[in-house]
C-alpha cells in the first residue's frame, strides 16, 4: 500500500509538472495546445536515448527539456500566422506526428517496443527508499516549475500573456508582439513538459509510442480544466486528483465485480465525466484563477 | 509628420478587394474623418494603416517612411502610430493606472511615470479612481481611457475606430470636443472612422466619404456637412445640418 501511495504521488508530482506546463500555455496566454504530449515525448524520449548512450540522468534530463523547448518553439513558429482554432486542430496533429515517429524510427526509438532498460534514478536506492528519493526528487522539481510559472505570470511578460488570451488585437495595438511572445511561452511550456516527460522515463525506466496517444493530452487538459485554468495552484490539485483517481479506478474490481477488461474503458469515461462534470458544475476549476492579483479597489 | 495612404487595395479574401485604389492624406495636427455606409471599408483603411491587414498593391507612408512590410507591433513602437479599435479597447481586470502603464510599456521608465502622471492630470475623472478596476468605468470613461492609454507613448498619428460608438449624446459631445483638446495639447494628427456624421464633422478639419472603397466625396469638414447630396445618400436620412 505505501509503494503504491509512493507511486500515485510521484505520477501526481510528474503529470504535475505537464499540467502546469500547459496551464501556462492555455490557462494563462490562451493557446489551446492539443498537442502538450508531443512535448512531453520529446523530453521523455530524448532522456531515454541519452541516458542509454551514456549521459548521467540530470544532463540527460537537461538535454531533454532543451529539446521539448526547441519542439515548443517550433510549433510556435510553425503555426504564427494560423487563427487560434486553426493552430489548435495544428497542434493535435503535430503530437500524432511526433508519435508516428516514435512509432516507425526503430533505429533512433526502439519502434512499437519503446526504449527500455533505462538506468533509472538513485540505482543505488532500493523499494521504498528509492520510491521516497525519487518523490523528494519529483516533488522538487513540481515545487519549483510551478514557483516558475507563478512568478511568470506575476511580471510584466505574464500580464502581456494574460492580455494576449484575453484579447490579442488590443495586445497588439499597444504594440506587443504577440507572435513572439507566443514562441517564447510555448518554449518555456515545452521546456516544463520535456522535464515532465524525462522524469516519466527516468522513472518507469521505460518509453514507448504507447505514452503519446492524444489521450494523454486530454489526461492533462482534465487535470488543468478540474483543477482550473490559469491557476497554477490549480494546476497542481487538478494532477493530484486526476491522477490518484487514474490509478485507482483498477481496485474497483476488487470491490464491485466488474470485469479485469472494463478497467481500461472505465478510466476513459471517468476522465470524460469528469471534464463534463467540470465544465457544468464548475467552469472556473476548484481553484479558479484570480484575475486581479494586483491590488486594485472598485471607486 | 504626414500620414498618407496611396492608392490602397486591400481586402480580407483573394480577388475581393475592400479597398479599391484608395488614397487619403492627414497633414500635420489635422484631424480627419472618415464617412461612409457599412461596407465602404472605413474600418478596413484603419486596419491597414495600422498595418493589420497587408495592401495588396498601393502604399502607406508615415513621416515620409514607408511602412509596407513593418508589422503592427512596430508601427506602434516606432512609427508614431497608435490605434483605438472599437471595441474591447481596455483591459478590464487592470486599474486604470495599469492599463495606462501598459500603453507605456515600451516608453522608457522614467519618462513612463512623468507620463503617466501628466495623463491623469488631463483626464481628473480618470486620475480621482486611478486605483479602480477598468471595467468598472462608464462607457464613455473607457473611452477616455482607451484614448488617454493611447497617448501614452506619444504618438505623432492617432487612428480612431468609431470612438462614440455606444456612447450617450451627452458623452458623445464631451468626447469629441476631448478629441479636439487632445490634438491642440498634443499636437497629434487624428485619422477617425465614424458613424456619427455630424457630430464628428464638428470638430473635424477635413472629412473623406468613402463608397465601394473609394473615395466618393472630400473636402473641409464644412464642406462635407453643406454637402447635401452627401447628406442625402450617406450620412443618414436627411441633410447635415
Amino acid at each position: 500500500m505505501l509503494e503504491f501511495c509512493l507511486h500515485v504521488l510521484i505520477m501526481s508530482a510528474i503529470f504535475g509538472i505537464a499540467a502546469v506546463s500547459l496551464n501556462l500555455q492555455a490557462g494563462t496566454s490562451g493557446l489551446l495546445n492539443f498537442g502538450q504530449i508531443a512535448l512531453f515525448g520529446i523530453g521523455a524520449y530524448a532522456v531515454a536515448i541519452l541516458t542509454r548512450a551514456g549521459l548521467p540522468w540530470p544532463a540527460a534530463l537537461l538535454a531533454g527539456m532543451a529539446a521539448a523547448a526547441l519542439g515548443g518553439f517550433a510549433i510556435g513558429r510553425l503555426g504564427r500566422d494560423l487563427a487560434a482554432e486553426y493552430w489548435a486542430l495544428a497542434t493535435l496533429a503535430v503530437a500524432e506526428l511526433v508519435r508516428l515517429v516514435a512509432l516507425n524510427e526503430d533505429w533512433l526509438t526502439g519502434g512499437p517496443q519503446g526504449i527500455g532498460g533505462i538506468t533509472g534514478l538513485f540505482p543505488g536506492l532500493d523499494g521504498p527508499a528509492r520510491a521516497l528519493a525519487t518523490l523528494a526528487l519529483a516533488a522538487a522539481l513540481l515545487l519549483a516549475t510551478a514557483l516558475t510559472a507563478r512568478r511568470l505570470g506575476e511580471t510584466q511578460f505574464g500580464r502581456v500573456l494574460r492580455l494576449m488570451r484575453e484579447n490579442p488585437d488590443l495586445a497588439t495595438a499597444l504594440g506587443h508582439d504577440i507572435v513572439a511572445c507566443k514562441v517564447k511561452v510555448l518554449a518555456i511550456g515545452g521546456a516544463m513538459a520535456g522535464l515532465a516527460g524525462g522524469l516519466y522515463t527516468l522513472y518507469l525506466a521505460f518509453i514507448g509510442p504507447d505514452q503519446l496517444l492524444p489521450f494523454e493530452t486530454f489526461l492533462i487538459w482534465t487535470m488543468v480544466v478540474l483543477g482550473g485554468l490559469g491557476n497554477v495552484a490549480g494546476a497542481v490539485v487538478g494532477a493530484l486528483l486526476v491522477t490518484t483517481l487514474y490509478a485507482g479506478i483498477p481496485f474497483l474490481k476488487d470491490i464491485v465485480a466488474l470485469p479485469s477488461d472494463l478497467t481500461g474503458s472505465l478510466r476513459v469515461f471517468a476522465i470524460g465525466s469528469i471534464v463534463l462534470a467540470a465544465l457544468m458544475l464548475k467552469p472556473q476549476g476548484l481553484v479558479p484563477e484570480r484575475l486581479r492579483r494586483l491590488h486594485a479597489q472598485r471607486p | 509628420m504626414t500620414l498618407s495612404v496611396h492608392e490602397v487595395r486591400a481586402g480580407y479574401v483573394p480577388d475581393a478587394d475592400i479597398l479599391n485604389g484608395l488614397s487619403v492624406t492627414v497633414e500635420p495636427g489635422e484631424i480627419v474623418t472618415i464617412l461612409g455606409p457599412n461596407g465602404s471599408g472605413k474600418s478596413t483603411l484603419l486596419k491597414t494603416v495600422v498595418g493589420q491587414l497587408r495592401p495588396r498593391a498601393g502604399r502607406v507612408v508615415a513621416d515620409g517612411r514607408d511602412l509596407a512590410g513593418i508589422p503592427v507591433h512596430r508601427r506602434i513602437r516606432d512609427c508614431g502610430v497608435a490605434y483605438v479599435p472599437q471595441l474591447d479597447n481596455i483591459f478590464g481586470p487592470l486599474t486604470i493606472r495599469e492599463n495606462l502603464e501598459l500603453g507605456g510599456q515600451f516608453v522608457e521608465p522614467a519618462a513612463r511615470k512623468a507620463r503617466l502622471e501628466q495623463l491623469l492630470e488631463h483626464y481628473p475623472n480618470l486620475g480621482r479612481k486611478a486605483g479602480a478596476r477598468a471595467d468598472s468605468l462608464s462607457g464613455g470613461e473607457r473611452q477616455m481611457l482607451a484614448l488617454a492609454r493611447a497617448l501614452m507613448p506619444g504618438p505623432r498619428h492617432l487612428l480612431l475606430d468609431e470612438p462614440s460608438a455606444g456612447l450617450s449624446p451627452l458623452m458623445m459631445d464631451e468626447l469629441f470636443a476631448h478629441i479636439r483638446r487632445i490634438r491642440d495639447r498634443e499636437g497629434v494628427s487624428v485619422l477617425m472612422v465614424e458613424q456619427n456624421a455630424a457630430e464628428s464633422l464638428e470638430v473635424s478639419d477635413r472629412a473623406y466619404v468613402l463608397v465601394m472603397g473609394r473615395v466618393h466625396r472630400e473636402g473641409t469638414a464644412q464642406e462635407i456637412l453643406e454637402d447635401e447630396t452627401v447628406g442625402h445618400l450617406y450620412l443618414g436620412a436627411g441633410p447635415v445640418h
